[in-house]
């Protein structure tokens, strides 16, 4: 909390931001433009549990995690990174495709491809993902003890696997009706911290050469081989440019091992909308 | 780490004060507020490190803001933006203490939007410079930097104040 350099405020300057922190009437400083009352506070838990209940979360995909933070900056800046992305990635998209039965081209629809970076999807239509969330219907509204849970569930034997998780999701052995759909265990930490930037295409055609393993892979029928290679994927770009390729494809893989319930939470972390989602379904046969 | 409910309550405040002086308008709120918190239920599981949350739960809300800003953008909430709103004084504030509120308002609607941002971080909401280069996805020095001429124009706003005050007085 401390600065290191600058020039400190004056007397009076510093008397001012004094007065400005955390003092005044209850809810809030003086000088927020409103602070908050205990029934905006308990009105939004309340609704905040209600969609939990219903599966109804926002993408968040592209949302850095808290401990990857300050290397965010590094990933979300290059565009040229996303073309080649696009282009390296095509390959890739063939290949998942084809995993769906259908053997004609892939459509170009923008929401399947890696082109624009995440960030943008994400202030675009973040709500909407949320609310339309599919087949999450959980009979109850999270209890305090649900969500304390899904706080702790790190070591949480028999989560179901949610948002960027890999290979670890088939070793759950739990059953659809004991795990909170939306529970999940921990990303694992990448073991390439983003904090060494390297050459962008470079990344991206190592995400291809992955992807296009673990999609062999899975055509071959081999899916504890596919989980595998995207869990590697995952450890190695938990934010890349082909995570949500990574996550049909983990989806399908599931499938193949019967274990739909892990299948289902994985394809709620895609969009509703994407091509990559209605062909992880129709491979899972899950419309 | 502590779980979600307690983390809900914990930040609650800062969550809906940051996405209002983010310029979200008051009648969106909730639909802010809901949405930042279930990308931080999404996402608690991951958090290894809990004395970056409060960087990274700000640069949720400003995503947050920014996508529901452009939504809305041919509104009139952008003007918003520039605007700290002082409440009036509450039963157990001095009428001094609500002048200078007052005054910090003002001096703080003076400053361009990207200055009065990190001034707030950093002298009211007291966050070290890097957990903030960190919530606004800037380079450290480009946050220094920043902070510094935001104080340098927060001090040049005051002392203009002042002097104005001083000839009113005066004449």
């Amino acid at each position: 909390m401390k600065r290191s350099t600058d020039k400190p405020l004056s007397s009076g300057a510093a008397q001012l931001v004094r007065a400005g922190r955390g003092v005044g009437p209850p809810g809030g400083s003086p000088l927020d433009g409103g602070g908050p009352t205990q029934a905006d506070r308990d009105r939004n838990f309340d609704a905040i549990s209600q969609r939990i209940a219903q599966g109804s979360l926002p993408d968040v995909s592209h949302v850095p995690d808290p401990s990857a933070l300050p290397s965010t900056t590094v990933s979300y800046g290059t565009m040229g990174g996303w073309i080649v992305a696009a282009t390296l990635g095509a390959g890739v998209l063939g290949g998942l495709y084809m995993l769906s039965g259908e053997r004609d081209l892939a459509p170009t629809n923008g929401s399947a491809s890696p082109s624009a970076p995440r960030v943008e999807k994400l202030e675009e239509a973040p709500r909407e993902q949320g609310a339309k969330a599919p087949d999450a219907t959980p009979s109850s509204t999270p209890t305090s003890s649900d969500m304390q849970a899904r706080g702790q569930s790190a070591a949480a034997p028999g989560a179901t696997p949610s948002e960027g998780q890999g290979a670890s999701v088939p070793h759950s052995s739990a059953s659809p009706a004991s795990a909170p759909p939306s529970s999940v265990q921990p990303l694992p930490i990448s073991s390439q911290p983003a904090t060494e930037p390297s050459e962008p295409s470079d990344e991206l055609a190592q995400e291809v050469a992955l992807l296009s393993a673990a999609t062999s892979a899975l055509r071959a029928g081999r899916a504890q081989e596919t989980l595998n290679l995207l869990h590697q994927h995952q450890e190695r770009f938990p934010y890349g440019a082909l995570s949500q390729e990574r996550r049909s494809a983990q989806a399908q893989a599931l499938c193949l091992l019967g274990n739909r319930p892990a299948a289902e939470a994985v394809l709620r972390t895609l969009s509703p909308s994407s091509p990559l989602t209605a062909r992880a379904k129709r491979a899972c046969n899950l419309e | 780490m502590p779980p979600f409910e307690t983390i809900y309550h914990q930040y609650f405040r800062f969550v809906w004060i940051s996405a209002r002086r983010l310029g979200v308008h008051v009648d969106a709120m909730d639909d802010v507020v809901q949405e930042v918190f279930l990308v931080i239920y999404s996402k608690l599981h991951t958090i290894r490190d809990p004395a970056a949350l409060r960087s990274w739960i700000y640069g949720v809300v400003r995503r947050t803001a920014s996508a529901h800003r452009r939504k809305q953008r041919a509104d009139q909430e952008t003007a918003e933006m520039d605007t700290f709103t002082i409440a009036a004084p509450g039963p157990h504030e001095d009428a001094e203490q609500h002048a200078r509120l007052l005054l910090l308002g003002e001096l703080l609607n003076s400053l361009s939007e990207q200055k009065r941002e990190i001034f707030v971080l950093v002298e009211l909401e007291e966050m070290s410079v890097p957990e903030v280069a960190a919530a606004l996805e800037i380079p450290l020095n480009t946050a220094y930097s920043r902070l510094r001429l935001a104080r340098e124009d927060f001090e040049t706003a005051l002392g203009r104040r002042e002097r104005s005050t001083v000839r009113g007085v005066s004449s």
